[in-house]
């Protein structure tokens, strides 16, 4: 169903732009929804976030602050790691990719609710009015 | 006490890069997560904006994704033809969602994200 794909990617794109994340939302969709291989829906992934993050980067580029040594230094320090990363996806077992993404997803909307909770929290502390307890 | 703090930021900065490379290889996302989280704990000073940290990691994410992608086209796991329905909706939502940036909630939309990823996470691991 191309329209689906359309509107998905469409739809997870924006996500991303307005800086929710996208998470490998398209992977999700892809196996479980498209029937496509593991790997194959990562590669599908990556190439999209290239084409999704790439263009909101175009708004965002001369309204931020860009450190462009921080940059470089951690661009040269990971790219051995994904080149490491991409060999180890090539050679391990279709299943214990699946797995180890299902881990990855559960830890990534871990981290995400608790540190919604702790916001929310905090908003209420610092954020309640002096007059609220007259 | 100073300057050893200053190293083992950095020291910490580099090993998180290599794991956000390592990740974004292995898995095709999360990359960006790692980076967001490293440059928030151990560069919070020279990011007084939290729309910076996530603009620096943005570009650090993009370059090792360009890496991991030319690997995975290389080994036929991302193939032309299944990529044409994406790439040009992406840019289009990416496009969209930075312009809509700041103009639309996107708390609410967080906590669906989030619950999402939780349970198909979940879901992936047992199926």
């Amino acid at each position: 169903m191309v329209w689906l794909d359309i509107a998905v990617s469409f739809c997870i794109a924006m996500l991303s732009g307005l800086g929710v994340g996208s998470g490998g939302l398209l992977v999700i969709y892809l196996t479980l929804l498209s029937q496509v291989p593991q790997l194959q829906a990562q590669g599908i992934n990556l190439v999209f976030f290239l084409f999704s993050a790439g263009s909101s980067m175009l708004s965002h580029l001369w309204r931020r602050h860009l450190i462009l040594p921080l940059c470089i230094l951690m661009i040269a320090c990971g790219i051995p790691g994904a080149l490491a990363g991409s060999y180890l996806a090539g050679i391990l077992p279709a299943a214990a990719l699946r797995r180890l993404f299902g881990g990855f997803l559960v830890i990534a909307g871990g981290l995400t609710l608790t540190r919604n909770a702790k916001r929310r929290a905090s908003f209420g502390i610092f954020h309640k009015p002096p007059y609220i307890n007259r | 006490m100073i300057r050893l703090h200053r190293y083992t930021s950095t020291a910490a900065l580099v090993g998180c890069a290599v794991a956000a490379g390592l990740i974004n290889g292995l898995l095709g996302a999360g990359g960006g997560i790692l980076l967001v989280f490293a440059l928030s704990r151990f560069c919070q000073n020279a990011f007084p904006d939290k729309r910076d940290v996530y603009a620096n990691a943005l570009v650090v994410t993009l370059a090792l994704t360009l890496v991991s992608t030319l690997l995975y086209i290389r080994a036929g796991n991302a193939p032309p033809a299944d990529l044409s329905h994406f790439v040009l909706p992406a840019a289009a939502g990416g496009l969209a969602g930075g312009v809509l940036l700041g103009r639309i909630s996107s708390k609410t939309l967080g906590l669906i994200f989030a619950w999402l990823l939780v349970v198909s996470g979940v879901f992936m691991i047992f199926r």
